[in-house]
């Protein structure tokens, strides 16, 4: 990860590339700046002229993609938190989830305690949807302030591609079929849900896709299997909560970890 | 006089004066009430206490564990069923596992070569009220003696107790029901024929526990459940810190934290490494504990599998120390439990510092805002920025010291070779076949993490001869190749396609065997200096790394 207008962390970036091949010089404000050493990405020069000097971000390592930004403070329109976060993220969505869609997964009101008494701030997770259809593994999450001002985001805004298609070919239960015959165990096609398997390369397209529960040893090994809902493939499984002994399916090799 | 009432590990409700100093009581949140009855909060609160009788169906319960609590204790259960009968109530729903042959789900357990028949337990209110109390029901006497009835005793106070710590105290509600939770679990299987715990407690979701068509008993489940089994000696729902830690993952839910993605370094799992350091973290701050599953984790026979260990030593110490000194990358084994420890090992010191409150204020904040995919960098930034937003620049300028000191706010994942070993934990690299058809690497699967090596002058080849296991802890499957960089950690890019992405590695070597030899094509002399080594697991069964030797001619 690499940062960048950080005050605090400016020591440390000394000498630091923000990327390599960024085009932009560090804009006015940029604590790093002034050592001919850091240069800015198109995307990290984007958020500073979109949110201001004061803006505190981080990037993938690549530079490409934002992931979190403090020292915000931006007006939504809505009646609530969670609709202020939506409205905030739609705006930005280029930026947050490199033009996808959102969709309300939960809003938290924490009582934060600091030394002059609670603190109020509402956290609104949003999950990124391409053409209606969650994106697996995508969310946002941002931040308003008691006064219901945006003032920080953090977000998983990796590319995602074109949809290869929003329409299954493949039914709920033939996707479970797939999964007992891959892995010769029960798999429940009521409980299988259509998503999009972003794509993991830069440009390849993101796959409609069956998340399929599935249950190696009851109670104690639980999977989720995700198969293309196109061509029937196995794209990919894993456990299915933290904890778990067993971290891949053992039908053909028996593993723990 | 200003009076306290604390909101301790026990549950007990107690009132705090100035002056004797004769009884004092853990306390995890202190909330000092004035006049008017307005609540605000408190640190440290040093002050002595009078046990006030407690309210509710009463149960005697460890406040921690049996090992590491004098005795038990008396508490009231809170938010039961009216009138009580069992462990059902506003919050939780408390079942232990009965052992039962015929009554229990049957599988087949398919794998290569054979398979194993198995049979689940069946869950089952096993305490049962007298007279509106549950006094009756006593610690077992021995593992034998253990059906149930104490540990859902156990479970169902603590988590009453964590669930008022999050809910009402800190506003969270996503857990203002009852949640499941089951203890006791042990499986029938047909290689030993006996009933075989798993040394293990778990957070399951909703849909894993769905499963009327296997014939489980679950389908009334309400949700999602924290589930606990154990060793054959031990009980993991006795160990109050494993509670706290599953309940915590069952708050952070299963879309937060839960991630593997690939970045330019290769697959990341560090956002399951803060999931498990954020339950840490949050058990320990609320039982006062800086290490985590004393009882459940220390002297434990070593994964034992139908009663026959499967390593040699007979005892593990395997609890989390929160106060052990852990760093990135030199700590990192790519087991979320083992890595999560460099965290949580930071909130803890960031607890040190500011104290239960704040800190505790800081992490909830924090945690909150990260995604499925946020891995340290991200983590420790929302928390800097979380000390920021409630305490100021000072404060968070001391919360960055401790995620800096330990090399968490932009940790290049390049292990040492020195390292490999060092803690006794193999690094694990997955094989091709978990990211199936989603990797978008010809023919290979990049590991969590590299390694990190210094070539002396003068050198002309490196030999690195790496142990591995696989599987059972068998001799592994070696068919990997090796890619090495000077100067920095290898950078992979992703590629426009499926099997198109490429790395920026200078020299690489396949191997069928446990030996790779990096030199040049033209036998020159290697550059001196930090080199990164990478596998690329080519097989598709999972690689552990449990040592590595170097040799520079």
């Amino acid at each position: 990860m690499r940062i960048f207008a950080l005050p605090l962390w400016a020591p440390m970036l000394a000498g630091l590339l923000l990327s390599p091949g960024g085009a932009n010089a560090a804009p006015p404000g940029s604590p790093v700046g002034g050592s001919g050493a850091v240069t800015v990405t198109p995307v990290a020069g984007t958020v500073l002229a979109r949110f201001g000097p004061g803006v505190r971000a981080s990037f993938d390592p690549s530079g490409q993609y934002l992931r979190q930004a403090f020292g915000l403070s931006e007006a939504a329109a809505g009646a609530d938190a969670g609709s202020r976060a939506l409205v905030f993220a739609a705006k930005h969505a280029d930026l947050l989830a490199q033009g996808a869609g959102f969709m309300l997964l939960d809003v938290k009101s924490p009582t934060l305690r600091g030394p002059n008494g609670v603190v109020r701030r509402d956290i609104v997770r949003l999950g990124h949807t391409l053409r209606g259809i969650p994106v697996e593994g995508r969310v946002t999450t941002v931040t308003l302030n008691g006064e219901g001002r945006v003032i920080s985001f953090a977000t998983d805004a990796m590319g995602h591609g074109t949809p290869n298609a929003t329409t299954p070919t493949l039914d709920a239960a033939g996707a479970s079929r797939v999964v007992e015959t891959a892995y010769r165990v029960r798999a429940l096609p009521q409980n299988a849900t259509l998503v999009l398997m972003p794509s993991v390369g830069r440009g390849a397209s993101s796959r409609l896709a069956w998340k399929v529960p599935t249950v190696a040893i009851a109670l104690v090994a639980h999977f989720w299997v995700w198969i293309d809902a196109v061509d029937g493939r196995v794209l990919k499984h894993g456990p299915m909560g933290p904890d778990q002994g067993l971290l891949t399916i053992p039908a053909h090799s028996a593993e723990t970890r | 006089m200003k009076s306290f009432i604390v909101f301790s590990a026990t549950g007990i409700l107690v009132m705090a004066g100035c002056g004797d100093d004769s009884a004092k009581t853990p306390a995890d949140v202190a909330v000092s009430v004035d006049a008017e009855g307005d609540t605000t909060a408190e640190t440290d609160v040093a002050a002595d206490v009078v046990e006030v009788v407690p309210e509710g169906p009463l149960a005697r319960i460890f406040p921690l564990d049996p090992i590491h609590s004098e005795s038990t204790v008396l508490v009231g259960l809170k938010n039961l069923a009216v009138p009580p009968t069992r462990l059902e109530g506003s919050f939780a729903r408390v079942r232990s596992c009965t052992p039962d042959l015929d009554r229990g789900a049957k599988n087949t357990f398919n794998f290569q070569g054979g398979s194993i028949d198995t049979v689940s337990c069946i869950p089952e209110f096993k305490a049962q009220a007298v007279d509106g109390n549950f006094l009756h029901i006593e610690p077992p006497a021995t593992p034998a003696d253990d059906n149930g009835a104490f540990a859902e005793l156990t479970m169902y106070h603590h988590m009453s107790v964590v669930h008022s710590y999050y809910s009402d105290f800190y506003g969270i509600k996503d857990r203002d029901h009852s949640l499941d939770a089951i203890t006791n679990i042990s499986t029938w299987t047909s290689s030993c024929d006996a009933w075989t715990p798993w040394t293990n407690a778990a957070y399951v979701p909703r849909e894993g526990l769905d499963y009327v068509m296997l014939g489980l008993s679950l389908s009334d489940t309400l949700g999602d459940a924290i589930v606990f089994s154990g060793t054959a000696a031990r009980n993991f729902a006795f160990d109050t810190t494993v509670i706290y830690h599953e309940y915590t993952h069952a708050i952070l839910g299963a879309t937060r934290l839960s991630g593997v993605f690939l970045d330019d370094q290769g697959f990341n799992n560090l956002p399951g490494a803060l999931n498990e350091a954020y339950a840490d973290y949050f058990s320990g701050t609320l039982t006062e504990q800086a290490t985590v599953g004393q009882y459940a984790l220390n002297d434990i026979a070593a994964a034992d599998f139908c009663g026959a260990a499967a390593a040699d030593e007979p005892l593990e110490n395997l609890a989390r120390d929160m106060t052990a000194v852990r760093r990135c990358p030199d700590d990192l084994v790519a087991e979320v439990h083992a890595d999560s420890e460099i965290f949580s090992s930071a909130l803890w010191a960031m607890r040190e510092s500011l104290g239960k409150l704040h800190a505790d204020s800081i992490a909830i904040y924090a945690v909150l805002q990260l995604t499925e995919e946020s891995d340290f960098g991200v983590a420790a930034m929302a928390t800097i920025e979380a000390a920021r937003d409630i305490l100021g620049d000072e404060k968070a300028a001391q919360v960055a010291g401790f995620f800096e000191e330990r090399n968490l706010i932009a940790c290049e994942r390049t292990v040492p070779v020195a390292s490999v070993g060092a803690r006794e934990l193999s690094l694990r690299h997955e094989g091709t076949r978990v990211f199936g058809d989603s990797n978008p690497f010809p023919g290979y699967t990049p590991g969590y993490m590299q390694y990190e090596m210094m070539v002396p002058e003068g050198t002309t080849r490196a030999t690195i001869t790496i142990g591995a296991q696989s599987g059972f802890g068998g001799p592994a499957t070696v068919d990997i190749e090796g890619a090495f960089k000077f100067g920095g950690a290898i950078r992979y890019d992703l590629g426009q396609t499926v099997g198109g992405a490429t790395h920026d590695a200078e020299l690489t070597v396949f191997s069928n065997g446990n030996t790779l030899k990096m030199q040049n094509a033209s036998g020159a002399v290697l550059r001196a200096g930090r080199w990164a080594m990478a596998i690329h697991n080519r097989s598709s069964r999972t690689l552990r790394v449990v040592s590595m030797d170097i040799v520079f001619e």
